[in-house]
């Protein structure tokens, strides 16, 4: 669904991504962890073609997000780390502009509109202004807006940040329903408990660097993801040393 | 258990010096940084940069010099100095909380930074303090541009004494005080009013709000010197109206002339007033920016939903974000406004018009259309809803670069509403004129047409100067809007792009007729267009990618 190939993006002579090549397939659940400023972000972005990169080539479904950015972006969606949205609309404004952008029919969007703010408890407030929302409030307006197409990838950057444990549980679990009808989610994360039973796979980056990457058990073994985490963390840098 | 930490006196004094160059830094950013990536400019951009902050103010000045000029040697011979000076600082004051009353209402009650600040160990009366020298800052630009050229006039008709240079840049610096003091009780009022409505019809009423004040301003100074000779033979009776009613600035008119008694009753009344509101803030300044304003909870029900295109989902983005922000309304699209106005006006008063042209001796029938078309061009430039409509997107960016939507989709968009709120109105304005001196046919088509290819120009050349001079770090949009040089740039270019148009008629108007010369300006304009349009998609579009 995705497939990263020696991606590189350079700022100022600093290299924020090197080299760097994964592959996410339908139904997987992939973890993107790596320290602040590892490389995350721009990883994702440019996934999502709002960065451009200086090297390598980016997939979605086997088209490529250089050369076709719109296909690509038409088939998935990006929920941001911080979710700036525009604050002059309401919330069911909002809304339908994403709907129309991805030309979802009258009926779909109202159902989705419907069983999603439902589920996040949002519907009373889709009249309000964006600016009067709090942070969680505006990070399940972001996913709703990402639900609303039915995307086949769904690019997360930090998702959990903000939102209440039954939001988080309820995103956990259209995460899983996503995957289950062979759509595919790639989504970076701090909280290494939560990669640890929703992921299938996770990939360690460190400096721009990919330094782990496979299956849940192929990565951390016996030990506890933190553990591996950590332990990578200073093998890379005293191999840096 | 960790040491409490507790704060010098010398720590204090240095926490205010940080909050006041947070505000100086926050104010100037936009001269010395890069808006793109936050980088230092340049020298030579920071040169350009300041060179065009000095020179709009003095394109202004000397505005208000000409007035002044007029104004002064009259009434200082009927020994009404003072009615000078008080007449001066009536607009200059009005100039100075129209030019700030927006600063006021969203740098100071509604700053992002407002709750970060808080949560710091700054006390209040501290962020208040640095939040109005921002706002007296601005008066005092605005405020400067009336009062220092009517100094300069007064000077050049009296002379002065080192006391009267004295009071005079005194009563410079205060009057800001009063016009600051005077745009936080507005903007205090705005906000007690947009409580109970909704943020559009609050938006809506803060732009009616401005455009009054606005156009109180230019009546007053179209006024002033259509009929000066009236002023003069009434003089006797305004100097006493103004006694009774703006007491205030007859003291500072007498004081303005070297009176020192006058000096310190008038710098009294302005310190006691401003200090009784900064006190008044001081006290209910917490409580204000925190609370919740201008949202009145409304809850939504669920109705069916129209589904629409995708053109027409970025052209409605752009339609919200302009009736959202009443900053880019106000600035943006002045235009609109006097297009409506000067539309029934050429109607119901469209004797005017001839009287006008008799006046300048214009009679010949397409001499009249060319200044016609010219003036609405003119109008039409002070539509610059282009010019900061991509740094507008500031933190929103993401959301359109993420979108299946190109970019040359989403820039359209924004020429397609600055084209619409300016191309609409102007052809009323233009068939309310011919509707009263139809120019006959030929003329009759070319002049709407060449108005509409210049009204494109300015909307791509707005977009264009955007495009390569975005800011989108702001912290509140007024920065995107007000003090983004592209605005600026983009108005003050279209301009000249109409002066150097007059330029090549005078220059043939003995070689070709009016109507071969609108036929050849519109060809002229058609072909800037088509170069700014390949411009903006093929380079505009790369660089708006990657911002």
């Amino acid at each position: 669904m995705l497939r990263i190939e020696n991606l590189t993006k350079t700022y100022g002579g600093k290299k924020a991504v090197d080299h760097l090549s994964l592959h996410i397939r339908p139904g997987e659940i992939y973890g993107f962890i790596g320290h602040n400023g590892a490389g995350k972000t721009t990883t994702i972005k440019s996934c999502c073609g709002i960065l451009q990169f200086d090297e390598g080539e980016i997939y979605v479904d086997g088209v490529s997000v250089r050369r076709r950015p719109l296909e690509c972006k038409a088939n998935m969606a990006y929920i941001p780390d911080n979710p700036d949205l525009y604050e002059f609309m309401t919330g069911i404004q909002y809304l339908n502009f994403i709907a129309d952008i991805f030309g979802v029919g009258s009926q779909e969007r109202g159902s989705k509109i419907h069983r999603y703010a439902g589920l996040f408890e949002l519907t009373g407030d889709l009249g309000q202004p964006v600016s009067s929302y709090s942070h969680g409030m505006k990070q399940k307006l972001a996913i709703i807006s990402a639900l609303i197409h039915e995307p086949k990838l769904l690019i997360m950057d930090e998702p959990f940040v903000g939102l209440d444990p039954s939001a988080s549980h309820l995103l956990k679990e259209i995460m899983r329903d996503i995957c289950g009808r062979g759509g595919a989610i790639f989504f970076s994360t701090h909280v290494l408990e939560v990669a640890e039973k929703l992921c299938d796979k996770v990939a360690i980056i460190k400096n721009g660097k990919l330094i782990k990457s496979g299956t849940m058990e192929e990565v951390r073994g016996d030990a506890s993801l933190e553990d591996v985490f950590l332990e990578l963390e200073e093998d890379h840098a005293q191999n840096i040393i | 258990m960790l040491p409490w930490r507790t704060y010098s006196w010398n720590w204090r004094k240095i926490m205010l010096r940080t909050l006041f160059k947070k505000q100086v830094w926050e104010m100037a950013s936009f001269i010395y940084q890069d808006g793109r990536n936050g980088k230092r400019r340049s020298r030579a951009a920071l040169v350009l940069y300041a060179l065009l902050m000095v020179y709009i103010p003095c394109i202004f000045g000397w505005l208000f010099f000409e007035m002044a000029g007029s104004l002064c040697p009259a009434l200082v011979q009927m020994k009404l100095g003072w009615l000078y000076f008080a007449l001066m600082g009536l607009m200059a004051t009005a100039l100075g909380v129209i030019g700030s009353i927006f600063m006021t209402y969203s740098g100071l009650y509604q700053a992002r930074d407002n709750e970060l600040l808080l949560s710091m160990p700054i006390a209040p009366w501290k962020i208040l303090l640095v939040r109005l020298s921002g706002i007296y800052a601005i008066s005092f630009i605005f405020e400067a541009t009336v009062l220092i050229p009517a100094v300069f006039a007064y000077a050049g008709t009296v002379g002065m004494s080192v006391l009267t240079i004295i009071f005079d840049i005194a009563i410079i610096l205060l009057l800001p005080l009063f016009a600051s003091a005077l745009s936080c009780v507005l903007g205090w009022l705005l906000g007690i009013v947009a409580g109970h409505v909704s943020t559009r019809v609050k938006n809506i009423l803060l732009v009616a709000l401005s455009f009054v004040g606005i156009l109180a301003c230019y009546y007053f100074y179209f006024r002033v010197m259509e009929s000066l000779q009236a002023i003069l033979i009434q003089a006797g009776a305004l100097g006493k109206n103004v006694k009774l009613f703006l007491y205030p600035l007859y003291q500072m008119g007498l004081a303005m002339q070297g009176n020192a008694a006058a000096f310190g009753c008038f710098a009294l009344m302005v310190l006691a007033a401003s200090g009784l509101v900064y006190a008044v803030l001081d006290r209910s300044f917490v409580k204000i920016v925190t609370a919740k304003r201008g949202e009145t909870k409304t809850v939504y029900r669920e109705k069916t939903l129209k589904a629409g295109t995708k053109t027409g989902a970025l052209l409605r983005k752009e339609w919200l974000r302009y009736l959202g922000s009443p900053v880019y309304m106000m600035n943006c699209s002045m235009g609109t406004v006097f297009f409506l106005i000067a539309a029934v006006l050429v109607v119901f008063k469209g004797e005017w018009i001839g009287l006008a042209f008799t006046q300048f001796g214009i009679e010949e029938k397409n001499a009249m259309s060319l200044v016609i078309c010219a003036a609405v061009c003119f109008i039409a430039a002070m539509n610059d809803l282009t010019a900061p409509s991509v740094s507008l997107e500031g933190k929103n960016i993401w959301i359109v670069q993420s979108l299946p939507v190109s970019a040359w989709q989403v820039l359209k968009a924004k020429l397609k509403l600055h084209i619409l709120l300016t191309a609409i109105p102007a052809l009323i304005c233009i068939g309310a004129a011919e509707y009263v001196l139809w120019p006959g046919f030929g003329m009759g088509i070319l002049i709407p047409a060449a108005v509409l290819l210049f009204i494109i120009f300015t909307a791509l050349f707005g977009l264009a100067v955007n495009l390569k001079l975005p800011n989108l770090k702001w912290t509140n949009e007024t920065a995107a809007v007000k003090q983004g040089i592209g605005v600026a740039v983009a108005m003050f270019g279209s301009w000249a792009v109409l002066l150097a148009l007059g330029g090549i008629c005078v220059l043939t108007v003995r070689l070709i007729s009016a109507e071969y010369f609108l036929l050849l300006g519109a060809l002229l304009l058609a072909a800037a267009d088509i170069l700014l349009i390949r411009w903006i998609k093929h380079r505009g579009t790369k660089i708006f990618a990657e911002l």
